[in-house]
């Protein structure tokens, strides 16, 4: 689950409208295209959608954190359409991946630690694959910004 | 509570085994009393039904969580019936750095 429950701005620029609601998945996104690095196709596979479903949830991800940015509005993190799959977790700490003993654990069943996140068991798959889907053809290796770079602006 | 560890061996310096149902050794350890003791696993040899056999060896010597560096499908529904948690740990470690780090909490 994500370490914090959202954020709140501070300065003269913070406005009293309502808080820009992240939803579980668009933080997931988040999380592994731009903090874990992986491609797009894999944290497609990792989250159990196809890569244009991934690639529509980090838009949205990103246009409401810019809102949030720009607008001076608190970000919840809360909601969307969760499924874990046979609820397993990671922990960030010592990459101890574990079954869950209660609904929401909240922390690692091996070293404590309180950084756990929801994981699909990928049953020997490896995540460092070569990238199958014709959108990118790259190996390991971070994909193309969103958009088409080869076109003439 | 009593974790079982799959080892390779049966000393704390001893590497994790990656395997379940026929590993080579069953570390147990007792996090109240903090002690570890270690037992050969008689289900490895089994021509079919490790797994099982491996379950009913470490349940029936009360553990509540199993480490172990995978766990097949079988096992994974049988576990949970018998509601005992899982812990996947991938990388090299020996059943003494586990236990340091359960000991760490």
């Amino acid at each position: 689950m994500p370490a914090v429950s959202g954020f709140k701005p501070y300065g003269d620029a913070v406005s009293d409208k309502e808080p820009v609601f992240l939803f579980y998945e668009e933080y997931e996104s988040i999380r592994l295209n731009d903090y874990e690095k992986h491609t797009q196709c894999e944290a497609a596979e990792v989250m159990g959608v196809s890569r244009p479903t991934f690639t529509r949830i980090y838009i949205h991800a990103r246009e409401k954190i810019a809102k949030a940015f720009v607008e001076g509005r608190q970000i919840v993190v809360e909601g969307g359409k969760v499924e874990l799959d046979g609820s397993w977790f990671e922990c960030g700490r010592c990459h101890a991946i574990f079954s869950a003993d209660k609904t929401h654990p909240d922390v690692c069943a091996l070293c404590g630690s309180r950084d756990i996140h929801a994981c699909r068991l990928n049953d020997g798959q490896d995540l460092k694959m070569d990238c199958v889907n014709p959108c990118c053809k790259r190996k390991g290796r971070k994909a193309p910004f969103i958009g088409n770079n080869n076109e003439n602006k | 509570m009593k974790v079982a560890i799959t080892s390779r061996g049966n000393t704390t310096e001893s590497l994790i085994d990656e395997r379940f149902g026929r590993c080579a050794y069953f570390a147990l350890y007792d996090t109240c009393t903090r002690e570890v003791e270690f037992m050969e696993n008689s289900a490895k040899d089994a021509p079919e039904g490790a797994g099982p056999a491996a379950v009913a060896i470490v349940a029936g010597r009360g553990a509540e969580k199993i480490i172990s560096g995978e766990f097949g499908f079988k096992i994974k529904s049988m576990l949970e019936e018998l509601k005992i948690q899982m812990v996947i740990v991938k990388e090299e470690k020996s059943v003494g750095e586990l236990i340091a780090l359960m000991q760490n909490e």
